[in-house]
């Protein structure tokens, strides 16, 4: 209890609903929500009701049931495809940093070259080439987050080299990865972790986004971007199929938000200033 | 008597805890008052008192008049920059680095007496020259970063001066300088106090700069003034014992010459360093011959842009100069042969200027102490490890702490302690002392000189210290190599160069130096410092 009353309202609020979506969707991924997502006619499109909490879309599945299914998808992909990203850029940051030199510059303009490039149309060409699904979707996501933690531990661990106690390591013969991965990652670890939750919230938009155009996961997969484009035609006539999806999709990036804003403060709060 | 200031039994309380009591002091138009004092003495405070620049929470009471006008104590910042002025210790920032000087100056002219951008610029102008910046040497529209330091603290003055102040107050002024830089801004401080008839209040923790200066001095300590009066009065016969331990810290601790000189652990044969930029060069060092045998205290000393930090890098293996040969251990430096590199590195281990950027705030003091083991060959084991932790730390003095500590827990000299056991554990014939005490105050400074002289010195070795402070290798260095423009311009035995130097800078070093005695009359010196 102790622990919990030392978070703001609304960092809790963000923990809060973030634990929820992730037992509906592993409640929905291990089957118990099947019945509510199949297909049925006969119950299309209804209202809100004791029955069906979110009401039911044109083919007749509970919105409920596709929510906590597309949160499987959504925060499955977007975490999956950050930590993908963080894994293959936090080492290049750090070692380009540790480094130096020719290679180093060369690596950080080539994630200037990432971020030069449209990102939808690097999903459309490696959709083109994979084909649709999840694994391309994380995959793209993935890609973009790459340079994203290159330059953020880059330019950090930049400064940190001119300190002293680098200096001693190098007089202590420490290797170069010995003094990125001993030295300079202790010291940008809270940095990652604020930025893995900020960059979690832009790929489930981004996820969403792409499943709305279709380039996603696909059938009969559920995702909010395609719930989002399935409804575009039916805002008119059931508006809670815009109304449930569109909310979860806004509430899961606020949430991780509000923990980003958490671990910052937290972080800051610890942290002996670096510029002291 | 008029009085520029008049000051009472001004206290400074945050959260019902005093921070300052009871400060008295008057000043009259010309004069200049040294406060002084160690860090956490309430020197600094008072200064922010006065200027009404206290934290949010702290609550002044006393009684303040500026020339007889009584100054309400809750609300100094209404005559902060119209009737008092102050310049802080650090020029760098105290500037706004993407506005033209002139343009810094003539802001606050114009917000406190000519409106008009002309007439404020053509005020700067003179303002600037005023404080030694005349416009046909450095023009008003230069940009901080194209000053020095010295410059730079120059135009913070003449901000200070814009409003015609009747009191200027300068805490720590000079300590981000160089001592020849420092001694002319010293002497403007002093100009101004008499040519435009300022009080200037003085903070420093350097009793000699306040000697210097001063015709009044404050000690303070704990918050409270400990001895107030005559600046010579008050040094001929310190008596209170805070004001004896500033005085008796002030001189380094005295080193007897080194006995048993071996043959040269380092050696720097003709080494040069060009560092190109912008397609043009510029030479850093030229022609570096330089030996330090075992069981030999070498000092060098250079200021700023001497190329002092690049020869260090150097010979301590870091960097590979552009032509020379630096030899450690009998074999020359060659980064490409690792095996032998490793070898040297455990020859050699130095200790840095600032401890807080030199110990890694994520690592523990057992790691931060511990990371020269892994030089030893063969490879110490777990116990071993922990045992010569324990050694080295015992040996510095922090036999107690906690293992498992960060360095953030500690104060910047038992951090510097840290930093020493380091450099000792994985026991190395020489130490680099890279400005190793010139970030603490002088009673630290001199705890932790005493005990690299009683740890490393007294055991027959040697130790390389690199300086700006010619006290500290004047008392414990044997052999001195004075640093200027990246040449060695002057070399010999520590005392006769500097009792007798020869080349125009190093005379012009010593002469800037500023001491509480006469210079030359070292026997003086000697008497009060504590031999080892």
């Amino acid at each position: 209890m102790n622990t919990l009353t030392r978070f703001s309202r609304g960092e809790r609020f963000g923990g809060l609903f973030l634990t929820i979506l992730m037992i509906a969707g592993i409640i929905a991924s291990l089957g118990f929500l099947d019945d509510g997502v199949a297909i049925d006619i006969s119950r299309r499109l209804l209202a809100p009701s004791s029955a069906h909490w979110m009401g039911t879309d044109a083919l007749g599945r509970d919105v409920l049931s596709l929510i906590c299914a597309g949160a499987a998808s959504s925060l499955g992909i977007g975490i999956l495809a950050v930590l993908l990203g963080a894994a293959v850029g936090i080492p290049l940051g750090l070692v380009t940093a540790a480094k130096g030199g020719l290679i180093s510059e060369a690596v950080s303009r080539g994630g200037d070259l990432v971020f030069a490039f449209p990102s939808l149309l690097l999903a459309v060409l490696l959709t083109a080439v994979l084909g649709p699904g999840a694994k391309t979707t994380i995959l793209a996501i993935a890609v973009f987050n790459v340079p994203v933690f290159a330059r953020l531990v880059r330019g950090q661990c930049l400064s940190l080299m001119s300190r002293d106690f680098i200096l001693s390591a190098r007089m202590s013969n420490r290797s170069t990865a010995a003094i990125a991965f001993d030295h300079l990652l202790p010291n940008v670890a809270g940095l990652i972790v604020i930025q893995i939750a900020l960059q979690a919230s832009l790929a489930i938009v981004a996820e969403s986004g792409l499943s709305y155009v279709g380039l996603g996961v696909q059938p009969p997969f559920a995702s909010w971007g395609r719930m989002l484009a399935d409804a575009q035609s039916l805002v008119s006539v059931a508006p809670w199929l815009v109304a449930f999806p569109g909310s979860a999709l806004m509430l899961a990036v606020l949430s991780f938000n509000l923990i980003a804003d958490a671990v910052s403060r937290r972080w800051s709060d610890r942290t002996p200033r670096l510029d002291a | 008597m008029s009085y520029r200031i008049e000051v009472e039994s001004l206290a400074v309380e945050i959260g019902n805890q005093a921070i300052v009591t009871g400060v008295t002091f008057k000043a009259k138009s010309g004069e200049v008052i040294g406060i002084v004092g160690t860090s956490g003495s309430g020197k600094s405070m008072t200064a922010l008192a006065l200027t009404g620049l206290l934290p949010p929470g702290a609550r002044v009471s006393g009684h303040i008049r500026l020339d007889h006008e009584s100054v309400d104590t809750r609300n100094v910042s209404s005559v902060r920059g119209r009737r008092i002025g102050i310049v802080f210790q650090e020029p760098a920032t105290a500037l706004n680095p993407l506005m033209r000087i002139g343009d810094q100056v003539a802001e606050s002219i114009q917000l406190h007496s000519d409106p008009s951008r002309a007439g404020s610029l053509a005020t700067a102008r003179r303002l600037l020259a005023r404080v030694g910046l005349p416009e046909a040497l450095v023009p008003a529209d230069r940009y901080p970063h194209e000053l020095s330091g010295g410059q730079r603290q120059r135009v913070a003055i003449a901000i200070a001066l814009a409003a015609s102040p009747r009191v200027l107050i300068a805490d720590e002024p000079t300590t981000a300088l160089d001592v020849t830089t420092q001694h002319q801004i010293l002497a403007l401080l002093q100009e101004i106090a008499a040519e435009d008839g300022l009080a200037v209040i003085l903070i420093s923790h350097d009793l000699a700069i306040i000697r210097q200066v001063s015709t009044q001095i404050i000690v303070m300590s704990g918050g409270r003034v400990v001895e107030q009066g005559l600046t010579d009065d008050v040094l001929r016969q310190p008596r209170d014992t805070v004001t004896r331990e500033l005085f008796k810290n002030h001189v380094p601790p005295f080193a007897q010459a080194s006995q048993a000189i071996g043959p040269a652990v380092l050696q720097a044969q003709h080494v040069g360093r060009v560092r190109h930029q912008d397609r043009t060069s510029r030479t850093i060092l030229e022609d570096i011959n330089l030996r330090v045998h075992a069981g030999e205290r070498v000092g060098i000393v250079g200021e700023s842009g001497s190329g002092k930090s690049t020869l260090v890098r150097i010979l301590i293996g870091l960097e590979a100069p552009d032509s020379g040969v630096v030899e450690l251990g009998g074999h020359p430096f060659d980064l490409s042969n690792a095996a032998r590199t490793r070898r040297q590195r455990q020859l050699v281990q130095a200790v840095f200027q600032d401890p807080v950027s030199s110990l890694n705030p994520r690592h523990s003091i057992e790691k931060i102490v511990g990371e020269p083991l892994s030089l030893l060959a063969p490879v110490v084991g777990e116990a071993e490890r922990a045992s010569r932790i324990r050694r080295s730390l015992d040996q510095v003095g922090l036999g107690m702490i906690r293992l498992a500590a960060r360095p953030h827990e500690f104060s910047g000299g038992q951090r510097q302690r840290i930093a020493l056991a380091r450099a000792l554990v994985a026991d190395p014939q020489l130490l680099v002392l890279d400005e190793a005490v010139s970030a603490l105050d002088a009673v630290t400074r001199n705890e932790i000189l005493r005990l690299i002289l009683a740890l490393w010195a007294s055991r027959g070795r040697g130790f390389l210290l690199v300086s700006h402070d010619l006290s500290v290798i004047r008392s414990v260095t044997d052999r001195i190599c004075v640093l200027a423009g990246g040449v060695i311009v002057e070399e010999g035995a520590t005392e006769a160069v500097l009792s007798q130097p020869e080349h125009p800078y190093t005379r012009q070093l010593v002469e800037a130096t500023p001491t509480l005695f006469p210079l030359g009359t070292s026997t003086l010196r000697k008497d009060h410092a504590d031999p080892v």
